[in-house]
């Protein structure tokens, strides 16, 4: 595989990889720093890529490793950790602004709450839209496990929500 | 839109028992509705959440220019590229170079024992003498000739003994005249 293969191939993965990485090191430079590295692997192992089935998921496990490494090596703290503040916020009114930049920080708050095996199935589930295979394979768990935990992540989700509704927030 | 089919999906959802086609419709559901009654509403800074961390978290051209440029840095580094002739060569070049590295070998001994055949076996009074047995007899008779001088000399040196005798008795009586 050369470089224009290797780049019309993988390079469109970026973005999946990018959000992947960020849902868990939480950290826009150090994710695109995981997606570069991620790169470079496999491009190391371009002569066996053509081999590989599903590149797509094969490429997420990667990120996923990576990361975890990174925690290994870094020992960073994610729990209850920094979410970016620049990824939220959408083109409305800066009153409308103000409060959906606020309601968007509290999910985030929340996800960061999560266990790391549920924040990351929750996000390739609900913002990457996969099926419950690939995110088993990705995750390289099986589908019953990768179920539970969906199902753990959105209830503590709805009733943190509804509790904020509750009490007005 | 009936609200009665989106909360049976919400709950659906909630419940992890929603399909993905199902999921992507409480997202439009919401996108498309800026308004709608509190059981519904409390949901939506999460629908909003998935869509805006989708569409804000994306990768520009600057990652691009950064991952070329890190092929073309690697690719400049010296390293042997796979399946090259040399990398296949590569056994049957090592064979070789250990052939070279003895015949270097058996070249370098060959030359000292070539020099050593060559060099003067003895140097006496600056002429080269080949032939072992005649530098030999030239070193014997020049020892020869040493012992001989040296003898001749023992002789008078007997003269110079008895002369030492006499003058100390000389001494010897003069010192003491009785």
């Amino acid at each position: 595989m050369n470089l224009e293969d290797f780049n019309n191939r993988v390079l469109p993965l970026k973005n999946k990889l990018f959000r992947f990485a960020l849902s868990v090191v939480a950290n826009k430079e150090t994710a695109e720093d995981v997606v570069q590295d991620t790169f470079f692997k496999l491009w190391k192992k371009r002569e066996s890529l053509g081999e590989i089935l599903n590149l797509e998921a094969w490429s997420m496990r990667m990120v996923k490793n990576q990361c975890l490494d990174h925690f290994k090596s870094k020992f960073v703290q994610t729990k209850g950790g920094n979410p970016d503040p620049n990824q939220a916020g959408i083109n409305v009114s800066p009153y409308k602004q103000t409060e959906l930049n606020s309601a968007i920080a509290n999910i985030q708050n929340l996800m960061a709450q999560l266990p790391e095996k549920q924040r990351m199935i929750f996000k390739l589930r609900d913002i990457e839209e996969y099926s419950y295979k690939e995110i088993a394979d990705i995750m390289e768990v099986d589908i019953s496990v990768v179920k539970v935990n969906l199902h753990r992540a959105r209830k503590f989700i709805r009733q943190q929500l509804e509790k904020n509704e509750a009490y007005g927030l | 839109m009936d609200y009665n089919i989106i909360k049976e999906i919400l709950d659906k959802y909630w419940s992890g028992e929603s399909t993905l086609a199902e999921e992507k419709q409480l997202k439009q559901f919401y996108a498309a509705h800026p308004q709608l009654p509190a059981e519904l509403e409390q949901y939506r800074s999460h629908f909003d959440f998935l869509v805006d961390f989708k569409t804000k978290n994306t990768l520009d051209a600057t990652f691009d220019q950064k991952w070329n440029q890190r092929v073309h840095q690697n690719e400049q580094t010296p390293s042997m590229p796979q399946n090259s002739i040399v990398r296949r060569l590569q056994p049957i070049l090592s064979i070789a170079a250990i052939f070279v590295l003895f015949l270097g070998i058996a070249w370098f001994v060959q030359n000292i024992e070539e020099r050593e055949a060559e060099a003067p076996a003895f140097v006496i009074n600056n002429q080269e003498i080949k032939d072992p047995q005649k530098a030999y007899e030239i070193t014997k008779s020049s020892l020869a000739l040493i012992s001989k001088k040296i003898k001749a000399g023992n002789k008078h040196i007997k003269h110079l003994k008895k002369f030492n005798q006499t003058s100390k008795m000389i001494l010897k009586s003069k010192n003491n005249p009785l």
